[in-house]
């Protein structure tokens, strides 16, 4: 951090704030003045002035990215689509799952239910052995 | 917002924020097709910014289907822009974060390679000569490149001053910030900016 040599107290920072604003018009006329007092005296930051300015009129001259064609068009298409569907749940959070992969999940979740209900343990059954037909046989009489 | 030409599009029957919304909330969904006519563009631009030409039209779509599902939670505090304008900076925001890396994996196709901001490309100076277009070409793809390499609260910054044209009252909204520290952001953006292509 360097102090400017013709007024110390102010930093590298404190001058790229006052050039900044005084692109884009923010400063009141006595900090204007002020400014241009620094900068008549100071030609570093003079040069540091011209390359900002030089800067800032090059990125406000970038041109704006053409949008693609019907861009509105698509957007309201879809946007009173997926307003009306279960759909929209999933878009809400930005996911737009194509529709194979909405029936692939499906079709997993059958499999895997099926898989379970297949694979599961069938509980144990009782095999009537001879104690057992000895205790019936005993309840009978 | 008065009816007039409207600088992104031209469109003369743009009825102003106030009508379209009280359109909206009428019941009219023509309202919002109004809306979203009048603002993609300006959306889009911010979006092919922030995320490349290729991945804003979902950022657009993203933009407006919470703008609709949350218009009835807009109390007119900002503008319509702002708003809007802040809905896709999150949006932009959220393709980078772990929901937006987990869209990638379960949304294929949509996986880009190589440099997703390669396809903004300038259109030749009619007035320039081929050298002066090249070096011009040049000049702006090393600072678009600039602006994308700056911390994320510094290039908001830019982007929407001078780049989106906002003011600084406008960009206080949309980042939801005091305009004191719009102006120390935007000082520090353009300072590196100044730094990296000087």
């Amino acid at each position: 951090m360097s102090a400017r040599p013709f007024v110390s107290r102010l930093s590298d920072e404190e001058l790229d704030l006052l050039l900044s604003r005084s692109l884009d018009g923010d400063l009141s006329p006595e900090e204007e003045h002020g400014l241009e007092t620094i900068l008549a005296h100071d030609p570093a930051a003079a040069h540091r002035k011209e390359e900002l300015q030089r800067l800032v009129a090059e990125a406000r001259a970038l041109p704006a990215p053409a949008p693609p064609f019907a861009l509105a068009t698509r957007v309201n298409s879809n946007g009173s689509e997926k307003a009306g569907r279960g759909g929209s749940v999933f878009h809400r959070l930005g996911f737009y799952p194509p529709p194979g992969m909405a029936v692939g999940a499906m079709a997993l979740l059958g499999i895997v239910a099926v898989a379970i209900a297949v694979l599961r343990p069938s509980p144990m059954r009782r095999v009537e052995g001879p104690v057992d037909v000895f205790l019936t046989e005993g309840a009978k009489s | 917002m008065t009816a007039s030409a409207y600088p992104y599009t031209g469109e003369r029957d743009w009825p102003g924020d106030e009508r379209a919304l009280s359109r909206f909330f009428s019941g009219d969904i023509l309202g919002f097709e109004q809306i979203v006519r009048h603002y993609s563009t300006m959306v889009f631009s911010l979006a092919a910014r922030l995320v490349g030409p290729t991945e804003a039209e979902d950022v657009v779509q993203e933009t407006f289907l919470r703008a609709y599902h949350g218009l009835g939670n807009f109390r007119g505090e900002s503008s319509l822009k702002t708003w809007l304008y802040a809905i896709a900076l999150n949006r932009a925001r959220a393709r980078h974060g772990t929901l937006g890396r987990l869209r990638a994996i379960f949304t294929p196709g949509r996986a880009r390679e190589g440099d997703p901001f390669a396809s903004l490309d300038d259109a030749a100076d009619p007035g320039s000569t081929p050298e002066e277009n090249v070096v011009l070409k040049e000049r702006r793809t090393r600072l678009r490149a600039a602006i994308r390499a700056l911390p994320e609260e510094f290039r908001a910054a830019v982007l929407l001053r001078d780049l989106e044209g906002l003011s600084y009252d406008e960009v206080a909204q949309v980042l939801s910030i005091p305009i004191g520290t719009v102006r120390s952001r935007l000082a520090r953006g353009r300072a590196l900016l100044r730094e990296k292509l000087s």
